[in-house]
């Protein structure tokens, strides 16, 4: 685990360190708890149980985590899987180049993993809404997703491009998951708890599955499988 | 029994659209600085590539160090930890600061000492304050940023560096250098370092090639040692009105008003007989662009 953090450490900038893992973070974890602290007069006061306001500010919230993790990752692994293979082709040169890179890779995927769950921890927390672990998790998946594709383009303005309309499909990926849970939930005896428990079942899946993926593309490019065309 | 080369390659093939690298045979000796010469596209990059395992996709068998297969360099550390490689633009990830660049770098090799890389930073002047953490990568110019990548393979323990056109973007001063720097490293460790590279900039690098490699079309089209070179070839000086009757005896010629410049192999030195002609020991430049030229559909038109 030393090893695997001090890659990850060694690998990333103090400005990405700073900014885009405590910085960003806090601030939105500290306004989380500003909103959703209604007992002790917290900015909005939510409707027992949480109705739409409390939807309206996670949706909003998961939006905008979605944004700041995809322009962030510019600075960490932004365009690695470009033609240009920013800074892949060093780690060629290295016997243990596929290693430390898939240290690196697997530490930003627990890292970005534990901040979806920070967010969904401190909604349970404070409001008792299940649906935030599906919320957190589902944010996870459509971060580590979209990366995938983002990470072959090199230019900062198309990130942002694809950034942008990951929000959107955030939005909607929220949308369903409430609309599943509240329609699907009254027509089953059991309720919402079931459907709750089956959709984080199938984005713990999807998870595994989209995080797998990550390590073995970029991993890949190191070692035989990925065939580099450099473009000076 | 120990082989003398430092790098042996049997049937090396790569295809991209239209470009073909084919090397039946390539033989780097061992504890000497080789130079690959070529064209534009003629195959160095690919070439130099392949042997430093970042294009992995290719046929053909390479042995380094007379000891490790192309397969031992993928599944055992001792190869990559022996052999420093430079790229013609910089492999460092743009927005990474000279001290990421260090650390980045200890991590990826066991050999790498940090101390020696900023004196490597500090003697090469690698910005305007020759080391300073805090200069990014971004910031350097083009030749900063292969003194760079040159500070990065000196500082660690290697016993053959593969540099790709290490001279061009540097300044002659600095071209100078770094014909200095090959010569101390190959003088520390006497007759166990090698260093193969690729250039343009022959007469710079001339007087520390030992062996040269020529190139042309992904075939090696000349090689051997310098000197053994300046045997094989003569520089043939003569009057104009000589220039097309003694063109077929002649490697390259090249016709001015006054008279005529070629180079000839010494072998054909008899088809020139009862001619007006002087005969010079040519440079490795000179050499080498006859060769190019005789293969070369550019120069051809």
């Amino acid at each position: 685990m030393k090893r695997k953090l001090k890659c990850y450490f060694s690998y990333t900038t103090f400005l990405y360190r700073a900014l885009g893992m405590i910085l960003i973070p806090c601030v939105f974890w500290v306004a989380c708890v500003a909103m959703l602290e209604h007992k002790y007069g917290g900015i909005m006061v939510w409707e027992e149980p949480p109705g739409m306001g409390m939807y309206i500010f996670y949706f909003a919230l998961s939006v905008y985590v979605v944004l700041y993790e995809i322009l962030t990752d510019h600075w960490v692994l932004g365009g690695c899987l470009s033609d240009a293979g920013r800074g892949l082709r060093y780690f060629r040169t290295s016997h243990s180049g596929a290693e430390v890179m898939r240290n690196i890779v697997m530490v930003d995927l627990a890292r970005r993993f534990l901040y979806c769950m920070v967010f969904a921890a401190i909604c349970f927390l404070f409001t008792g809404w299940e649906t935030a672990f599906v919320m957190g998790l589902a944010m996870y998946c459509v971060i580590v997703g979209v990366l995938n594709g983002s990470r072959h383009v090199d230019s900062f303005q198309m990130n942002t491009w694809i950034a942008l309309l990951a929000q959107v499909g955030m939005a909607f990926v929220n949308v369903l998951n409430v609309s599943l849970i509240k329609i699907v939930g009254r027509m089953t005896e059991s309720g919402e708890t079931v459907v709750i428990a089956c959709l984080a079942v199938l984005y713990c899946g999807v998870a595994l599955g989209v995080s797998k993926v990550t390590v073995r593309r970029i991993t890949g490019r190191i070692q035989s499988t990925g065939e580099m065309v450099f473009t000076e | 029994m120990e082989n003398n080369y430092v790098i042996e390659a049997h049937g090396i093939w790569k295809k991209y659209k239209g470009f073909q690298l084919d090397i039946p045979e390539l033989k780097i000796p061992k504890g000497f600085a080789t130079a690959l010469i070529g064209e534009n596209g003629a195959g160095k990059t690919t070439l130099l590539s392949i042997i430093a395992g970042i294009l992995l996709q290719y046929r053909g068998e390479i042995r380094y160090f007379d000891k490790y297969t192309d397969k031992d360099r993928e599944n055992i550390p001792d190869v990559k930890e022996l052999m420093g490689y430079t790229a013609s633009g910089s492999y460092y990830v743009a927005h990474w600061k000279l001290k990421e660049v260090e650390k980045i770098s200890s991590v990826l090799f066991k050999g790498f000492h940090r101390e020696r890389f900023r004196q490597w930073c500090r003697e090469m002047e690698v910005g305007a304050a020759g080391w300073d953490p805090k200069q990014k990568v971004s910031s350097l110019s083009d030749g900063n940023r292969m003194k760079l990548m040159i500070a990065g393979v000196l500082a660690r323990d290697t016993k053959l560096l593969v540099m790709d056109e290490p001279a061009s973007p540097l300044d002659p001063v600095m071209r100078d250098r770094l014909c200095g720097i090959i010569r101390e490293y190959l003088a520390e460790d006497e007759g166990q370092r090698s260093i193969f590279f690729s250039t343009h900039n022959i007469a710079d690098m001339e007087n520390v090639t030992d062996y040269a490699i020529i190139m042309e079309r992904g075939k090696i089209v000349e090689q051997g040692f310098v000197e053994d070179l300046k045997e094989k070839y003569l520089l043939v000086k003569g009057d104009a009105a000589d220039a097309e009757k003694v063109r077929d005896g002649l490697f390259t010629c090249d016709c001015g008003q006054y008279g005529f410049e070629g180079i000839c192999l010494s072998e054909n030195l008899d088809k020139l007989a009862g001619f007006q002609v002087s005969t010079e020991r040519p440079s490795l430049t000179q050499i080498s662009v006859a060769v190019m030229k005789h293969f070369s559909k550019v120069a051809k038109g």
